[in-house]
């Protein structure tokens, strides 16, 4: 065969990789941690299980993650982050203890899968770690179309669902079809009201708004039609570009709309063009929020840092929520030590973690990997995790469980501004004007 | 008054910078027969890459001298590997037509997630002259100024290179006849690979100019390559004029469209190029 054949057939097999690559299983060591110990480890007490099967030692749990495509930094800034070190922890201490196995201590080992972003590859790698893997448990995969599409999998197979990025008004309706999915971040529901109360506190008569005219957008300006009224706050609301463009006709009908408050629910490439061109345009209103993608460090920190100081975001958690998220952004921090590019994510990652330590010790105290029992205690207890207690109701985490929902960044750090107890500093208003080119 | 200044003002910036997208991607085709689907990730790589570069200490105007050469050798290599191997075994134009055009959705998807793997879904963003001046009472950024006077400077020197220069006689002569340029000397390989390298330079200018003032993310090739290819056929597939025309029209119908909701933009350049192809299939300046 002549050389110019091996080379496209050496073309197209890269090619070829290039495309399946992604539905490769992958089971590497995550980045900057210790191998779990091999042992499993039995209690010395009195009280004797009896063994299913002495010879696991590991509770299986797989994952479908965007590991490439347009949802990669939701797995590099949010839950990735935090079912990797949950992993690494649980594995760490030994594993999780689980009565029917003896009592024994049964370390994680985890599987992964690249969706690449796309929701049918998602659904077909979902119903393969399910039906072939022979896996304990399956964790989310993301994104709210991710979720609407994977709840009837996980259902279908008898796994318990317990999301992380996405949901909303649009998963609502799943509630009453699925019995054992469970939702982690907090939404327009939740978080307008708050940001309503805040901006009625704060003065702000006039809000001007755009938003994306996708599920989103839409679900947030619908909640603010309804919670702005309430406060007789004012609003000019203006669609968002589909496409990436030039953002000066918004910024343009903000200014002339003299609203103190500029808020856009879009995505982050938005949000941060928006505000690029405000500085560009010198417009400098009394508050400015943005979200989704607000709440992500790197994202105040690409936007200018501290000279976008008073940048609010949806979320909320903060470093100075208490001492145990002090120390969960210290340990996540500590795992992500060798990423430059990484930082913390300040809306879903503290409720994932939660949801996680939820989910181990609702192993821990049922004794079992059946998830339909497992699912049945979290749907009936409030469970003490290290970050406080946290209870699912109707499928979603309460507000209590969450430590904020509105936050700004001051001084670069990002708090929780919400009115009452969960407030970590006073919002700053009006925010600083931006920094002199 | 003022609105109608500030859509006449950053239609035209915006216009401009289209234009010189398009003039890349007519170019391209009109002389290589190369749909090129991958035309902005080279705009969508410069971009980021002059972002990085700027953050990092480099001043705006020198990463074009890191950029546009770059661009330029990657387009005039991948040129001469892919795209004249794919010539060559192509039985006829049209067979080669339809397979280079396939080839560069592949090369689409190896660039653009070349992009996702380095800088991720975040965008890029500096502040260079980012404050405003007032215009016949509308308020505008200083960046966008200079964001068009360079777009002018690359559309007038990319005119007298095609006009001027004997690389460019050459472009012209291949783009109307490969058989008699052949015939009269002209280097077809060689001016092919040139005009492919030059369509990518041009890209990576509007990606550079983007960059000053847009946030760009890894993601903005594709939505700009379908800017492109909408300027292309409003102006005309392979005419140069015609993409700066396009451009043009493009800019000042999107600035005036987000006055009354920005997500109506792409339903208005769509419904453009349907009119126009109804009255007009050749373009407006389309040969």
């Amino acid at each position: 065969m002549q050389k110019k054949s091996w080379l496209i057939i050496a073309l197209a097999m890269v090619l070829l990789l290039s495309v399946f690559g992604g539905c490769a299983k992958s089971s590497e060591p995550t980045p900057g941690k210790t191998d779990a110990p091999a042992a499993t480890e039995k209690p010395t007490g009195e009280e004797t299980y009896p063994d299913k099967d002495p010879n696991k030692t590991t509770i299986k749990i797989s994952a479908v993650r965007p590991m490439s495509g347009a949802n990669v930094s939701f797995e590099y800034y949010n839950y990735g982050p935090v079912y990797k070190m949950w992993v690494d922890e649980v594995n760490a201490a030994g594993g999780i203890r689980v009565k029917e196995y003896g009592n024994r201590k049964l370390t994680i080992d985890l599987v992964t899968y690249d969706d690449t972003s796309d929701v049918g590859i998602m659904v077909d790698l979902l119903i393969k770690t399910m039906t072939e893997d022979n896996v304990d448990f399956v964790l989310s995969p993301c994104s709210t179309a991710s979720l609407q599409a994977a709840a009837p999998i996980f259902d279908q197979y008898g796994y318990l669902m317990i999301g992380a990025e996405g949901g909303g008004t649009d998963t609502k309706p799943l509630y009453d079809e699925y019995e054992d999915i469970f939702f982690t971040t907090s939404f327009s529901v939740h978080q307008v009201p708050k940001m309503a109360e805040i901006f009625n506190e704060l003065g702000v008569k006039k809000v001007f708004i755009t938003y994306m005219q996708d599920a989103h957008g839409l679900e947030y300006i619908e909640t603010t039609h309804e919670e702005f009224p309430k406060y007789g706050i004012e609003y000019v609301e203006v669609a968002a570009p589909w496409d990436f463009a030039d953002m000066t006709p918004i910024i343009t009908q903000a200014m002339e709309s003299g609203a103190d408050a500029f808020v856009a629910y879009v995505y982050p490439p938005w949000g941060a063009s928006l505000i690029n061109t405000g500085i560009s345009m010198g417009y400098n209103p009394k508050a400015w929020l943005t979200g989704p993608g607000g709440s992500q460090q790197s994202f105040y920190d690409e936007a200018g840092g501290m000279a976008v100081n008073g940048l609010m975001f949806e979320g909320a958690w903060s470093v100075n929520s208490g001492p145990a998220y002090a120390d969960f952004a210290k340990r996540i921090a500590e795992y992500y030590k060798d990423e430059p590019t990484w930082g913390p994510e300040w809306w879903g990652t503290a409720g994932y973690w939660g949801a996680m330590e939820m989910l181990q010790i609702a192993i821990e105290e049922t004794g079992t990997l059946d998830n339909a029992v497992v699912a049945d205690y979290l749907h009936n207890n409030v469970i003490q995790t290290s970050l406080g207690p946290m209870q699912f109701v109707n499928h979603e985490l309460t507000v209590d469980s969450w430590a904020g929902m509105i936050g700004q960044y001051i001084n670069g750090v990002a708090e929780v501004i919400d009115v009452g107890v969960k407030r970590t500093a006073d919002p700053v208003y009006p925010k600083p004007d931006w920094p002199a080119a | 008054m003022s609105t109608v200044v500030n859509i006449v003002i950053y239609g035209v910036i915006m216009g401009g910078v289209y234009g010189l997208i398009a003039m890349g991607l007519t170019l391209q085709y009109g002389v290589g027969k190369i749909l090129n689907v991958s035309h902005g990730e080279f705009l969508m790589l410069s971009a980021m890459t002059s972002c990085t570069l700027v953050k990092a200490g480099l001043h705006p105007l020198l990463s074009f001298l890191i950029c546009l050469p770059a661009a330029f050798i990657i387009g005039f290599i991948i040129n001469i590997t892919i795209y004249r191997y794919l010539r060559k075994v192509s039985k006829d134009e049209a067979t080669f037509e339809s397979n280079a055009m396939l080839m560069s959705f592949g090369l689409y998807f190896i660039l653009a997630n070349i992009g996702l793997k380095i800088w991720g879904t975040l965008s890029k963003s500096y502040q260079y002259y980012s404050y405003p001046v007032k215009i016949l009472g509308a308020t505008i950024a200083v960046n966008r100024l200079i964001i068009l006077a360079i777009a002018i400077i690359f559309i007038v020197a990319f005119f007298i290179f095609l006009n001027k220069t004997r690389i460019g006689k050459s472009i012209r002569a291949t783009s109307q006849s490969t058989t008699a340029a052949a015939m009269m000397g002209v280097k077809i390989n060689r001016t092919m690979a040139i005009c492919f390298g030059t369509g990518g330079l041009l890209a990576a200018a509007a990606g550079v100019l983007i960059g000053m003032a847009l946030s760009p993310t890894a993601q903005v090739g594709l939505s700009n390559t379908v800017i492109a290819l909408i300027v292309v056929v409003l102006g005309g597939m392979g005419s140069i004029p015609g993409a700066v025309l396009g451009g043009l029209l493009i800019g000042l119908v999107g600035q005036a469209v987000s006055f009354i909701d920005s997500s109506l933009v792409m339903v208005a350049n769509y419904l453009m190029v349907l009119i126009l192809l109804l009255l007009r299939p050749k373009g407006l300046l389309g040969r």
